[in-house]
């Protein structure tokens, strides 16, 4: 009997994501793709980085604290771990500087001078000569440690200058420089004959005896400290989470360090200063050799402002199942109606909540939101829908602590309009995205919904992929209504028709499933599954699809992040095979096919396949019925199966490989699916030539 | 009634362990659409049935909870609710209390309705569902009903009710009825058998006559029993099974203690508690009357309350035939106090003419009339204890009948009619009769002095009458008597008794015979 608790079985989650981040730093490598688009990817890892470090790391170093060092499913303990992340975690940083370094001598090939400030022409350093006296100088505090002052709090994530001197008393001492945040990180150095910038905190280092006067000035080292920010976050939702961060920065800066990224130089004397006052071992200091935080590339690119050098503006294309947007209703209530963002324009989902708003017979509008804009239109057209006076409830996810205050404003904007507003769950996160509309028609009540997969979030609706389904199937109406009675309190768990919830029985129905295919294979059918989503980690459903393999089934998924399942393990996994798509898209969508015998199942979810999600979220996993949404949805699986462009193979070792390329026949399925959207979505007119040709009477 | 207009409907019913909405849309009985369903569990029964009160904490809590409700009908729309209480409420003894702060609260007014109005209203819903998969037609069909406060027993043939009692042992009363350490005893199941063997004990003699071939279940308690069965509790559908897998399944459990039972069937201690009983209960039911087969019914409270509502305002036809079935479950009772069922008949028929041609210029409605025709099959029945002050053994036998779909005060009113055919009814009453509150005088009278007209008329107990044809004409009200045979004694008790009548109706009846020639004898 195979034991399938055998931590040989498992990857072990932190080092599963670093690797999903290294995916991710690799696309900087890619020749192909443009120059300043491969730099986004090396701004990306290291955001992503960054985040892993406060949230993870410093989960893992509070569990180590608190006396836990308990093993994972993969057999590791916390402080195992926490070895093996820095390890990756180090080679990860060598590697990122290497893409990022080939990606600037490139741009030095093109003009633009990315340089010391030695080597600026003299013109320009009299410009920042001005700059520096002008605009840095009036914001600098340089602040000296001695005696009398004790170490001073570093701000997580601020770079500093470290300043190592000979005080007017003739004593050694230290002092630190905060390279203000406030001021470009990469200035653009004016009056010059090429493009030329340089890096903020070396214009301060060469000015840095002003700051110490009458002090010998011995050495200066950049520095940056990643503190524990305690925040609860999605890998899922970069963007969004960069924003936060920021907000949550000022409160949260008391956290302990949990790393430390310096110069490297032979000076050991600061490195070691610093680790004894920040508290941190060996293995938390990473030495670099080139310029620390290499997010503010962010920012260059939009200052440098080069389109050449950057994808072509990408546009959502109008739906295939929906050419023209108006009378929504009727459109929905001829057929469903599938989405595939962002190839097809999110604009459907808005209109759908804006001609409610103003539908003089739309009698109540209900919708989850988790992660929106302020002056997102759905909340614009919800605030309206209420003045109107329909009923309008809004489950208004205020996720972390820290989201409150800026959730709060819009979430009261909405309260004062007239809307329902309910401020999330005592004990679970909605993470579940569904809008019901109630709508009283000559034939009766009749409800419309939308289900997806991703946020109610137009902004990120132009970059992640995701489905979405509108409906008026009155068996989703039935169950979208309960589950807003469940979730307003007003109703317990009814039995549903359609919708499946978590934490209330997804994880079952997701056993069935697998289970199910099972029995197929038993009964002489093909058992296949193919599951895309976002992460898988939850040792209970992996061991699930370990013993579908072990039974036949043949098993494709398809997890853009982590992966604690290993494929090909033989005998245990030999049918699984898993692949990552990293691309231009953030691959978001999460859907489930199984073949059932030859009656095919697709289902969509707003879940992943991790512990949290299946147990302390509400999300929503429902059926896509028809057969023309299953066949195009299968088709969109089995287009991804095939890239081989964006496709990153996971070995049964935990390593990735990218897909090869038979043929040599390059599949990209992001790409391919856009081209497909913008094929349908021109209007199928004739050419103004051919509409001009008169028309004649057939002659027999 | 014609309506082209779909309406919505809300009904709300506040149990005793669960507070629930149910918005439906429809045009008739045959076409109701469930738009939304919404159940809350509320530990209300558990609370009253201990402490007879209901705490404030869950005041709030049911008013939140509506207030919620509300809100849900506003989003659909609905233009007409019913909101019905039923034992938790109905027992509490802060029962005004808790209505005004509802009221006040949601402005919502909550009708408590009374044992046996909440059993029909259910019976009402199972008895479609029944009629709609084409069972108990030509058979007997025992239906039980446990509640969490009462348990109802009806027995059907037919499509007739022929057999009604409601008796006070609901499960959460049992639950209630013996604490911790007696429920965990060894000789619980047997004391717990004998208790409810006792209760329901006299019901046998009642039944043992009859051949029941369908015992049908239903409550809350009975989806807790299809799902350790193994069965789909949830679905919408009539459940079968065989009363052998059910007697098989009943001596499983008998030897279970509870915390066995939680184990071996993997469900909660609250549960538990509740399986126990209910299965004892349902095994002492079978034992009275061994039926073939056994069905669980989905109907809740709140469909009934649905159906009823709807059928009130959309379907006279099938109201009439509601009606009629409780007709039927009146005349068993007058059968079992050997009412002479002719003269019952002849006096029904005398006092509807009468009642048909008053009822639009003197305000008597549909249930008036219903309640009138209680009052003529029953006003003689106190015979059957005493010949001497009939009348006054009729109203308490009234009062102590169960009679569906009567609320108590329907049932004051029929036997507060039955005492009054042969009693004057002044404003000041006498003392040692029974008292008629001010607000039901105006019709216990008018029905009173109807029945005893209608009486008079049959003084004979020979029904002379074959038909009467009854008009209003300026301060009369003429009564035209097609009879064949001598009406003598009838005319002169008909002048006797009539002064009551003038009194109520400011009519003066008048009797003429008409038609047909007299016969001799």
């Amino acid at each position: 009997m195979v034991d399938l608790n055998n931590p040989e079985y498992y990857i072990n989650r932190e080092l599963s994501w670093l690797r999903f981040n290294l995916r991710v730093l690799r696309e900087s490598g890619v020749k192909a793709m443009p120059l300043l688009e491969r730099l986004k990817f090396v701004c990306i890892s290291a955001s992503n980085l960054d985040e892993f470090f406060m949230v993870r790391v410093a989960g893992l170093y509070n569990q180590l604290e608190n006396g836990i060092n308990k093993k994972d499913a993969a057999g590791l303990t916390v402080e195992e771990q926490l070895k093996l992340i820095a390890k990756s975690a180090h080679m990860q940083m060598k590697a990122k500087y290497r893409y990022l370094f080939s990606i600037l001598k490139e741009l030095r090939k093109e003009g633009i001078m990315i340089s010391r400030v030695g080597d600026v022409e003299e013109s320009g350093k009299q410009w920042l000569e001005e700059y520096y006296r002008e605009i840095v100088y009036p914001v600098l505090t340089p602040m000296a440690v001695d005696a009398s002052r004790p170490f001073p709090f570093l701000m997580n994530r601020s770079l500093n200058l470290a300043v190592e001197l000979i005080n007017n008393e003739g004593q050694h001492s230290r002092g630190f420089v905060q390279v203000p945040s406030v001021l470009p990180r990469i200035i653009e150095v004016e009056r010059c004959s090429q493009r030329t910038f340089v890096f903020l905190e070396e214009v301060i280092i060469i000015h840095c005896q002003d700051l110490f006067k009458g002090c010998e000035i011995l050495d200066i080292v950049p520095f940056r400290i990643t503190r524990d920010s305690d925040l609860d976050v999605d890998e899922e939702d970069m963007e969004n989470l960069l924003k936060e961060i920021e907000i949550s920065l000022r409160k949260r800066k008391r956290g302990a360090s949990v790393r430390l990224e310096i110069l490297k130089t032979r000076n050991q004397s600061i490195k070691k200063f610093l680790a004894e006052n920040l508290d941190l071992t060996e293995q938390a200091i990473y030495e670099i050799n080139g310029p620390l935080d290499v997010t503010c590339f962010f920012k260059f690119i939009k200052l440098l402002n080069e389109p050449k050098w950057e994808f072509e503006p990408f546009v959502p294309q109008k739906p295939l199942e929906l050419p023209k947007l108006d009378n929504l209703f009727d459109r929905i209530r001829e057929h469903d109606i599938l989405f595939h963002h962002p190839y097809e324009s999110f604009e459907a989902v808005i209109k759908l909540v804006s001609d409610a708003a103003n539908d003089p017979n739309v009698l109540a509008i209900k919708q989850t939101l988790y992660r929106v804009s302020g002056n997102s239109p759905i909340v614009g057209a919800l605030a309206k829908a209420a003045e109107n006076g329909k009923q309008v409830t809004v489950l208004v996810e205020l996720k972390a602590r820290f989201d409150e205050e800026n959730n709060i404003i819009w979430a009261r904007r909405l309260e004062k309009a007239g809307c329902h507003v309910i401020y999330g769950l005592m004990g679970l996160k909605t993470h579940a995205k569904i809008i019901l509309i109630v709508r009283k028609e000559p034939d009766g009540i009749k409800r419309y919904v939308h289900l997806g997969t991703g946020n109610y979030n137009d902004n990120t609706a132009k970059l992640y992929t995701d489905i979405g389904l509108m409906t008026a199937n009155d068996q989703f109406g039935s169950d979208a209504s309960a589950f807003f009675n469940l979730l307003s309190g007003y109703s317990d768990p009814p039995v549903w028709n359609k919708l499946v919830m978590a934490p209330l029985g997804l994880r079952q129905k997701l056993y069935e499933l697998i289970d199910n295919e099972i029995t197929q294979v038993k009964k002489g059918h093909e058992g296949h599954i193919i599951a895309k989503m976002n992460s898988l980690i939850d040792k209970e459903i992996t061991k699930k699809l370990y013993e579908a393999s072990m039974g036949g089934v043949k098993i494709e998924l398809i997890v853009r992040g982590i992966c604690g399942l290993k494929p090909g393990l033989p005998g245990i996994s030999d049918n699984i095979t898993v692949r990552s798509i990293v691309g231009r898209q953030l691959e978001h969508s999460r859907i489930f096919y199984f073949a059932n015998g030859g009656s095919e199942q697709v289902y969509l979810s707003s879940a992943d396949w991790m512990p949290r999600n299946l147990n302390e979220r509400v999300e929503l996993f429902f059926p896509v019925e028809s057969a023309r949404h299953i066949k195009r949805i299968k088709g969109i699986l089995e287009l991804v199966l095939k890239d081989n462009v964006g496709a990153h193979i996971l070995q049964s070792n935990g390593s990735y490989r990218r897909a090869i390329r038979y043929g040599n026949i390059a599949i990209s399925s992001q790409n391919i699916l856009y081209e497909m959207a913008k094929a349908s979505g021109k209007e199928k007119k004739m050419s103004i030539e051919r509409r001009l040709k008169p028309l004649y009477r057939k002659e027999d | 009634m014609k309506r082209n207009k779909l309406r919505t409907l809300a009904a709300i019913h506040i149990g005793s362990e669960f507070v629930s909405l149910q918005i439906v849309e429809y045009h008739d009985l045959e076409k109701i659409k469930i738009l939304e369903q919404a159940s809350h569990r509320v530990k209300l029964g558990e609370e009253t049935f201990k402490n007879k009160r209901i705490p404030f904490s869950m005041v709030s809590e049911i008013c939140e909870l509506l207030k919620g409700y509300k809100r849900l009908m506003e989003e659909y729309g609905a233009e007409e609710y019913t909101i019905q209480a039923t034992t938790a409420v109905r027992e509490a003894q802060n029962q005004i209390y808790f209505l005004d702060q509802i009221y006040t609260k949601t402005g919502l007014k909550v009708d408590v309705v009374d044992m046996p109005r909440e059993i029909y209203t259910k019976y009402a819903a199972i008895q479609r569902s029944l009629n709609k998969e084409g069972i108990g037609a030509g058979c007997g069909v025992l239906l039980v009903d446990i509640s969490s406060g009462g348990l109802g027993i009806t027995y059907v043939r037919d499509g007739r009710i022929k057999y009604q009692q409601n008796l006070h042992i609901g499960i959460i009363r049992i639950k209630e009825d013996f604490d911790r350490a007696q429920k965990s005893s060894l000789y619980f199941s047997r004391a717990l058998t004998e208790y409810i063997s006792s209760t329901i004990g006299p019901v046998r003699k009642d039944l043992e006559e009859e051949d029941v071939r369908y015992f049908v279940l239903s409550g809350t308690e009975t989806e807790l029993i299809l799902k350790i069965l193994g069965r789909d509790s949830n679905s919408s559908q009539v459940e079968r099974m065989q009363t052998a897998d059910f007697i098989t399944f009943y001596d499983r459990i008998r030897t279970m203690n509870l915390s066995q039972i939680i184990r071996v069937f993997n469900i909660e201690e609250t549960s538990a508690e509740i399986i126990f009983p209910t299965i004892i209960l349902y095994q002492q039911l079978l034992a009275l009357a061994p039926a073939q087969e056994i069905l669980v019914m989905p109907n809740r409270f709140i469909d009934g309350m649905t159906l009823l509502h709807i059928a009130n305002q959309t379907n006279t036809e099938y109201a009439d035939s509601l009606h009629e079935e409780l007709i039927t479950l009146i005349h068993c009772i007058g059968e079992r106090y050997g009412y002479d069922y002719s003269h019952v008949k002849q006096v029904e028929m005398l006092a509807l003419a009468m009642f048909d041609a008053l009822s639009k210029k003197h305000g008597l409605d549909e249930h008036s009339r219903l309640l009138l025709r209680a009052a003529c099959i029953l006003h003689d029945i106190g015979k059957y204890i005493c010949l001497r002050s009939h009348a006054l053994y009729s109203y308490q036998l009234i009062m102590a009948s169960d009679i569906l779909g009567f609320s108590d005060m329907d049932k004051r009113v029929v036997a507060l009619a039955a005492y009054y055919h042969s009693h004057l009814l002044f404003n000041n009453q006498n003392e040692g009769r029974p008292r008629v509150d001010k607000t039901c005088m105006p019709l216990v009278a008018k029905l009173a002095a109807i029945l005893r007209l209608a009486d008079a008329m049959d003084r004979s107990y020979l029904q002379k009458i074959e038909k009467c044809k009854v008009t209003l004409k300026g301060n009369e009200m003429q009564i035209f008597a097609v009879s064949r045979k001598d009406l003598t004694l009838e005319e002169w008790t008909f002048e006797n008794k009539k002064s009551f009548f003038v009194e109520v109706f400011g009519l003066t009846p008048v009797l003429e015979r008409v038609g047909g020639r007299k016969e001799n004898g």
